[in-house]
């Protein structure tokens, strides 16, 4: 290290700490979306939780100053402070959801007992932390007596909560309602102390025994737990208004491959169909063995373009997750990240989204490179086209290298592995430390080179690979015929024998690559072909050889343009091999105009079925025609509850970003005219 | 089994859901035996490669000889999603004037398990008729103008052939579905709906299907320099009106709005 970076760097550290400097960085918060974008109830008086060398520490003074709201119409009493913001120097882990069983089957004082002897530093950090939460506890007691007091003879419910609190520090929960207030309490620690894309779990599965009532009761009962989660929406959002993470995640083979459901997979549902809001957002573990009218029933509410389910292929993720290096138990009991990424329930860092690869950008490269003009051959394209691969796979790894996580009690608590290593997450003590990564681009770098092996190297030649060159490199500048030429024919997502043969040499080439790479926490990498920002992305990428001018947005997951039939791109996906460090989530993204769906609605769950057998990874679905989405875009007013699946969670149409409403509108009409 | 046979072929429609049970692969035939004035299909009249001008003045063309190995190829893509009832389906044109050729073919499909259906307007001899009956799971006959002379010159069939397969296919197969488009006043006018309903009452298979007439093939008119019969809109109205006169005479009606 030089003398100069050196000085730079031990006066960043002297004044990293200062309050002045803390100060600064929050600001970026507060002039946020995060938090300018909160309805006014929402949006609390802006205060700063200062950065402590002991995280359990810190969030002890987090809790303390939480300014805690009591609404006595309300069934569920839940809040977030969202003024008040931790400032902290580096990221925490995140995006996955906790296994509140912990907290559910345990008191408090339970848990602190068993945390008693601190022998080692994740103990001492769990019996810290818990001290802390007593006291917060504590001082919602007090609080909600103070509101009892005022609320005189309506205070049923407000005593019944009362209870509620009491009873988690000396009780295990007892009904479902009971069950509901600890989630949504333990919840709302991680959204407060700066975690993001909390999900929820298994539901169906972890409060299968907890007494509760039934039918209408019960489905009244999960909307009022429907509506606290969707509380605080442009808080909990990451990138995108309605990108919170909250996901329920529900069905799924259990370990003797028998399928497990129940009331409450039913009535998750049901809830879901009945609330009709973006958040949270359900996921579906289907299989083969599933029972029909749960599949009908989930295929009615994704008619009613909620964009949810997702369906999620137990078939095929469990295997795939065995050969990750899961046990059987541990892939049986898989939860996904935030959209689709799977990983095993409280054992495993959520953080699967960290980077991507861009195949549009390698294939740019390609067609820019010195070699490409002369090539003699496709086998010597492909062999460019490999090379840059190669580098940005390492330039991902390089970056993920870099990644640095704070100290995270809170998480760690709920991680299986922890306590047992003595190792905070953040410093691989999960049983499963492994990072995920996604892809972008990928058939818009599969279509190029298709266009140009059978354009360039074929006995007509129509285009030469000059042509293409130049057009890469012009932006189709003066080459619309060439970009007429080689936008017309689609080749991912098509069954063709060469098209599959070649994705699975490039998925092969990738998994390789990542095989050989460890990441600090000791975990493995693992990718997919699911890709978000493929907006955002493809501003970095100049013109691909398959008609796509320079910044546009790049390809969306696993699907195709115009005119490939459904069961040709199930065809497609189902042939593609998802095992081992593939298993990122791969999900297929099919639009379905509403009239579509409603007037075909047997044959559609006749397809859901044979597709399930057939072997998709996952799948998700808009039904919304293209005249409700042009008429939203230009009155974005008259439709302030359309709902739409973007990346892999639910929106409001109106919240997004207009490029976005285009793509959407264009897959809208392509699918109209492809139906 | 020779598979080398070549059939004209203009297009092969997957996860095609309105083209009988399941959910089936359609193979449209280029020729048939009619040629009605409002054909959805008019690319499928002629029995010989066409072109026409497209948009921006490409050249568009019409049909390709597939070999019955390229259609068995292309069928079987989709085998998986047949599973009982799905299948193959050929429409056109006339399958009819295809049967014979298409036997190996079908001969195949049999063997594999995969459900045949044909949309036929049943204008063609007795022996492709027979062969249908004896290949096919399920089959659409389309039932349109029951006058013997208007049939004639409106569509150039004979009717009285048409009724004698009609008759026939009516008493040795199974699944049998009518189909009736109906186009104004050609099929609509009400003696012809007396007729169309007469016959179905002697025969012993009931279920109707409404077919309401569209104009969506104008685009396939233009390129082909074809002159369209603009079919006058039928109203819903009307529409329930004919829907219930079947209904009454106790047929299982259907209407399909395409």
């Amino acid at each position: 290290m030089s003398l100069k970076t050196l000085a730079k760097k031990t006066v960043r550290a002297l004044f990293r700490n200062t309050r002045s400097h803390q100060k600064r960085m929050a600001v970026q918060y507060y002039q946020g979306p995060k938090y300018t974008r909160l309805p006014d109830d929402e949006r609390t008086q802006q205060r700063l939780c200062y950065f402590d060398s002991s995280a359990a520490r810190q969030l002890g003074k987090l809790f303390s100053s939480v300014q805690i709201r009591i609404d006595p119409a309300k069934r569920f009493q839940h809040w977030i402070d969202t003024g008040l913001h931790v400032s902290r120097y580096l990221p925490l882990n995140g995006a996955c959801p906790p296994n509140y069983d912990l907290i559910l089957s345990n008191s408090i004082g339970n848990l602190i007992e068993e945390n008693r002897n601190k022998r080692n530093k994740v103990e001492a950090n769990n019996y810290e932390l818990l001290a802390h939460v007593s006291r917060y506890i504590h001082r919602i007691i007090v609080e909600l007596d103070r509101c009892v007091l005022i609320n005189g003879n309506d205070a049923n419910k407000l005593l019944q909560t009362r209870r509620y609190f009491e009873r988690m520090l000396t009780d295990r929960a007892e009904t479902l309602e009971e069950a509901f207030q600890r989630i949504l309490f333990w919840s709302s620690l991680f959204w407060q102390s700066g975690h993001a894309l909390i999900g929820l779990g298994r539901l169906d599965k972890l409060l299968q025994g907890y007494p509760r009532p039934e039918g209408e009761e019960l489905t009244e009962l999960i909307s009022r737990f429907y509506e606290e989660l969707h509380a605080y929406y442009a808080f909990k959002s990451n990138v995108l208004l309605g990108d919170t993470g909250q996901l329920i995640v529900l069905g799924g083979l259990e370990t003797d491959g028998s399928y497990f459901c129940n009331d409450l997979t039913h009535a998750f549902i049901k809830s879901v169909m009945g609330a009709h809001l973006p958040d949270p957002k359900v996921l579906l573990r289907v299989s083969d063995n599933m029972p029909e009218e749960l599949l009908e029933l989930s295929l009615e509410c994704i008619s009613t373009g909620v964009g949810c389910p997702l369906l999620s292929n137990d078939e095929i993720v469990i295997p795939a997750l065995e050969k990750f290096g899961y046990t059987h138990e541990d892939a049986c009991n898989y939860v996904t990240s935030a959209c689709w990424e799977p990983f095993s329930y409280g054992k495993s860092v959520g953080d699967s989204n960290l980077a991507h690869i861009n195949f549009a950008k390698c294939l740019e490269e390609t067609c820019l490179d010195d070699r490409f003009v002369p090539a003699r051959k496709f086998e010597d394209v492909e062999d460019i086209f490999f090379e840059k691969l190669n580098l940005e796979v390492d330039k991902v790894f390089n970056k993920l290298d870099k990644i640095k996580w704070a100290e995270n009690p809170l998480l760690s608590l709920f991680t299986e592995g922890c306590r047992e290593s003595g190792k905070d997450i953040s410093e691989g003590g999960a049983i499963y430390s492994d990072y995920g990564i996604l892809s972008i681009g990928m058939a818009n770098a599969v279509d190029s080179l298709f266009n140009i092996k059978k354009l360039a190297f074929t006995g007509d030649a129509t285009i030469s690979l000059q042509n293409i060159h130049d057009a890469v490199r012009s932006n189709y500048g003066n080459e619309e015929k060439c970009r007429s030429i080689l936008s017309r024919s689609a080749y991912f997502g098509t069954d063709e024998e060469e098209v599959c043969t070649l994705v699975e040499k490039i998925t092969g080439y990738v998994s390789a690559k990542l095989c050989k790479f460890t990441n600090s926490m000791g975990g493995k990498i693992k990718f997919g072909l699911s890709s978000p920002s493929y907006v955002e992305q493809g501003k970095n990428v100049g013109a691909t050889a398959d008609g796509r001018s320079a910044k546009e947005p790049l390809s969306v997951h696993v699907s195709c343009k115009q005119g490939v039939p459904y069961t040709e791109l199930v065809n497609f996906a189902s042939r593609l091999d998802y095992s081992g460090n593939k298993s990122n989530g791969n999900v297929l993204d099919f639009f379905v105009s509403p009239t579509f769906i409603h007037s075909n609605f047997e044959k559609l769950m006749l397809f859901m079925k044979l597709s399930i057998s057939r072997g998709f990874f996952q799948m998700q679905l808009n039904v919304v025609s293209s005249d409700t989405l042009i008429a939203a875009k230009k009155n974005p007013e008259l439709f302030p509850d359309l709902i739409v699946r973007v990346w892999g969670f639910s929106s409001y149409f109106s919240d997004l970003p207009e490029q976005y409403k285009d793509i959407l509108i264009q897959r809208a009409l392509d699918s109209e005219k492809t139906a | 089994m020779n598979l080398d046979e070549r059939v004209l072929v203009t297009n092969i429609q997957r996860f095609s859901l309105h083209d009988g049970d399941g959910i089936r692969t359609t193979v449209f035939l280029k020729g048939c035996s009619l040629y009605c004035p409002w054909c959805a299909n008019p690319e499928n009249i002629r029995n010989e490669v066409e072109t026409g001008s497209g948009d921006a003045g490409s050249r568009e063309t019409f049909g390709r000889y597939l070999t019955l190995q390229n259609l068995y190829d292309e069928v079987k893509k989709d085998e998986h999603f047949y599973e009982t009832k799905g299948g193959v389906t050929f429409s056109g044109g006339e399958p009819l004037l295809f049967m014979e050729k298409l036997v190996p073919l079908l001969e195949k499909f049999k063997r594999d398990g995969i459900s045949i259906c044909i949309e036929t307007s049943l204008f063609g001899t007795m022996e492709s008729v027979a062969l249908a009956c004896a290949y096919c799971n399920q089959i659409f006959v389309d039932l349109k103008i029951l006058d013997e002379n208007q049939c004639r010159t409106i569509t150039g069939g004979d009717l009285n052939s048409f009724l004698d397969n009609l008759t026939h296919v009516d008493s040795v197969f199974e699944n049998l579905t009518f189909r009736i488009p109906l186009v104004k006043p050609y099929v609509t006018n009400d003696e012809n709906l007396r007729k169309i309903i007469n016959l179905v009452k002697k025969l012993s298979h009931k279920k109707v299907q409404l077919i309401k007439g569209h104009n969506l093939a104008e685009k396939k008119y233009s390129c082909l320099d074809k002159k369209m019969y603009p079919c006058p809109d039928l109203t819903d109205t009307e529409l329930e009106r004919i829907a219930r006169q079947f209904t009454e005479d106790g047929m299982e009606t259907e209407i399909c709005k395409v």
